[in-house]
């Protein structure tokens, strides 16, 4: 992995564990990626995976229960797990900001969506005034394309559509200019129309802004639309990253493949043969590589022998010791009996 | 065979009217739907939020009574509400719904979920209860041992299993399934779809499947509606749905597809230019201020005409199918 100059952000061997039931549970284990100026990194994963922990963990934020075990996330310069709450405070909202999956939970309900902007824009010192605040509110409700900002600011967000709600949201993200946006699930909640729109929004931000993104969601569909690289995650660990276009033409983790062949298609039919089978199970993650129990291709060492990240042909980087047998074929799915456990 | 096993005939659908606190009466939220589904056969019915799906799948619960029209089961007319029913009515319509946190009770154990309409429509007890139980589990790939389990100690998709199960456990001859697996990982929504047509082939069940994503029912749909703001705008097979001419708003939910291709029309597409907040007026076709193709004057104004484009497909639009045709370009290829 060739590391850029000066990534937005870089998050290096960063482990993270939530206490259940008395002990320390590992969520998040050994992740390291890092996101470029101007550059929209993908995260997928199913649920449990650990890539919201991780979205997290770009603010500093952490779960109550939770605790950092390792690791650096370096942002403009500075180690944002090292800083104290006031600096954090001001940074959050700001120079990071976070559109998270229900809008219409991140909205207060009894407010005027218009001046919970211009609350923002004063807490982050932005806009001087009232004034200026609704001024610039306007400005930000015409950028996310909602109709009429005048009368939108006066809005309650119950009296807004879903998608119409993400957009005062994405308006809240953008208010102060940030350099890094978090996106978890963000149209996840919204009809299909809708989320082409927001996604078409964000691309349109992105050009004009030049900020970076990281995007979570379980759908690669979405991450093939919007997305410069990807990052798979499993059980907590990455899998494989690559370049967006280069992930979807040559998959090399068996768990890339199946994630990609759930994607509802409308050009052929499901390959039944690549679908993914059983569930991430926390509680049955065998010493070796954790997506073995449910890998076609796993052989016994699989299930003891850890994997870890690494350079599988540039630009490719995967946690598999089998990626060259599998793409060439010498090994497929029939041979191997183990992975039915 | 080409029996129709539920007709849905011509229903406007209406909520509230004049009360205390509203003046004018209510709009119709569905207006002129007529659908069917014939015996083991997909029927999926697509749309966004609003547009009325889950109040026609309603109405076929006998949820809520048409305010015009009818609707037929086996050839009876059963637009009557739900308390009016037969015990044996119930039994052969069943339901799944988007979310099965709140469709299963979270303080009954699995095999109670499972047991109850075995005990309420075959009287069944002890070990012949437990024994159906256990075939059901099996039948949606999940362990026998889950029977003692709660719904909170499985996983999302495996409580959708259970939602599936109890639907099966009253050997219903349709299932109407509301947004079943939306609310699922990408991953966990195949293994749903393909539980659902290994339960078809095996049962001969007909589904009324409802959602919001072309996607999701083009491989196992036998007959797509596509429905906007409460009016049908296109219905026909898969085949013809996927293929131009496109209703311009079937269009619209083509391109809107997240395909797990980089080069997908999804962000070379243009959205609707005008996106007015007046709602269209009541008699025209409710898609007018998002269609590309409106015809300013007659769109907004008059019902779209049906227009017959073979047996099985149909589409409601003023632009003649021809002219769409020539206007459109392929969105699957």
């Amino acid at each position: 992995m060739t590391n850029s100059p000066s990534p937005v952000v870089a998050v290096t061997n960063l482990s993270v564990d939530y206490h259940e039931r008395r002990r320390w549970v590992n969520v998040v284990k050994n992740v390291s990626f890092w996101i470029e100026p101007g550059e929209t990194l993908g995260l997928a994963g199913e649920s449990g995976s650990g890539k919201t922990t991780t979205a997290y963990s770009l603010f500093a934020y952490r779960r109550p229960g939770s605790r950092i075990q390792s690791g650096t996330v370096e942002f403009e310069g500075e180690d944002l797990l090292a800083l104290d709450e006031g600096r954090l405070r001001r940074l959050r909202g700001s120079r990071i900001s976070m559109v998270p999956q229900n809008p219409s939970s991140s909205l207060t309900p009894s407010m005027r969506v218009g001046h919970q902007v211009v609350e923002v824009l004063e807490a982050h010192g932005v806009a001087s005034n009232k004034r200026e605040g609704e001024t610039r509110t306007f400005e930000l409700f015409d950028e996310v394309g909602l109709p009429q900002p005048r009368a939108m600011f006066q809005r309650y967000p119950h009296q807004l559509s879903g998608g119409q709600q993400q957009r005062v949201v994405i308006a809240l993200a953008l208010a102060c200019r940030p350099t890094l946006l978090v996106l978890d699930e963000p149209t996840t909640a919204l009809d299909v129309t809708t989320q082409a729109r927001i996604l078409r929004l964000l691309a349109r931000l992105r050009e004009e802004h030049g900020m970076a993104m990281l995007y979570v969601t379980h759908n690669l569909g979405v991450l093939a639309q919007i997305c410069d690289r990807v990052a798979v995650m499993y059980a907590g660990e990455l899998v494989e990253t690559a370049p967006t276009a280069e992930l979807f033409a040559h998959p090399r983790h068996p768990y890339t493949r199946g994630l990609i062949a759930a994607v509802p298609r409308l050009k052929e039919p499901p390959g039944a043969e690549v679908q993914l089978r059983g569930l991430l199970r926390r509680d049955e993650l065998p010493p070796g590589c954790r997506f073995a129990p449910r890998c076609d291709f796993a052989d016994p060492k699989c299930f003891t022998l850890p994997q870890k990240l690494t350079p599988a042909g540039d630009p490719y980087a995967v946690a598999c010791w089998l990626w060259e047998d599998i793409a060439s074929g010498r090994r497929t799915v029939a041979e191997s009996s183990a992975g039915a456990a | 065979m080409t029996e129709a096993l539920l007709e849905v005939d011509n229903i406007d659908i209406t909520y509230g009217g004049r009360s205390l606190f509203r003046r004018r009466p209510a709009l119709p939220t569905v207006q002129g739907a007529s659908l069917s589904v014939r015996r083991s056969e997909t029927v999926a019915l697509v749309g966004e939020s609003g547009s009325g799906k889950t109040t026609i799948a309603r109405v076929v619960a006998g949820l809520h009574r048409p305010s015009r029209g009818h609707v037929r089961f086996e050839g009876v007319d059963i637009t009557n509400l739900v308390g009016d029913r037969s015990r044996s009515l119930h039994r052969q319509i069943q339901y799944v719904f988007q979310n099965p946190d709140a469709s299963l009770n979270p303080r009954r154990r699995v095999s109670q979920i499972l047991g109850r309409p075995l005990e309420h429509f075959f009287e069944m007890r002890g070990a012949d209860r437990a024994r159906r139980v256990e075939e059901l589990l099996a039948a949606v790939h999940l362990p026998p041992g889950y029977a003692s389990r709660f719904p909170t100690q499985l996983s999302g998709g495996e409580r959708q299993r259970v939602a599936i199960a109890r639907a099966l456990a009253a050997k219903p001859k349709l299932i109407v399934c509301d947004e079943v697996v939306s609310a699922l990982d990408v991953s966990v929504q195949a293994n749903i779809l393909t539980l659902l047509a290994e339960v078809q082939a095996s049962e001969g069940i007909a589904y009324l499947f409802i959602t919001h994503d072309l996607a999701v029912v083009r491989w196992i749909a036998h007959h797509v509606y596509v429905l906007y703001l409460g009016r049908i705008l296109e219905g026909g097979t898969p085949a013809e749905i996927f293929a131009p001419p496109y209703q311009p708003y079937t269009a619209m939910l083509l391109e809107s597809v997240p395909e797990p291709d980089p080069s997908g029309p999804l962000l070379r597409a243009e959205d609707p230019t005008t996106e007015s907040s007046v709602p269209p007026q009541p008699e025209g076709c409710p898609f007018t201020p998002r269609c590309p193709h409106r015809l300013d004057q007659i769109c907004e104004r008059e019902p779209p005409p049906h227009q017959r484009l073979g047996d099985t497909h149909e589409i409601w639009c003023q632009i003649p199918a021809g002219e769409l045709a020539r206007r459109q370009s392929v969105v699957v290829s």
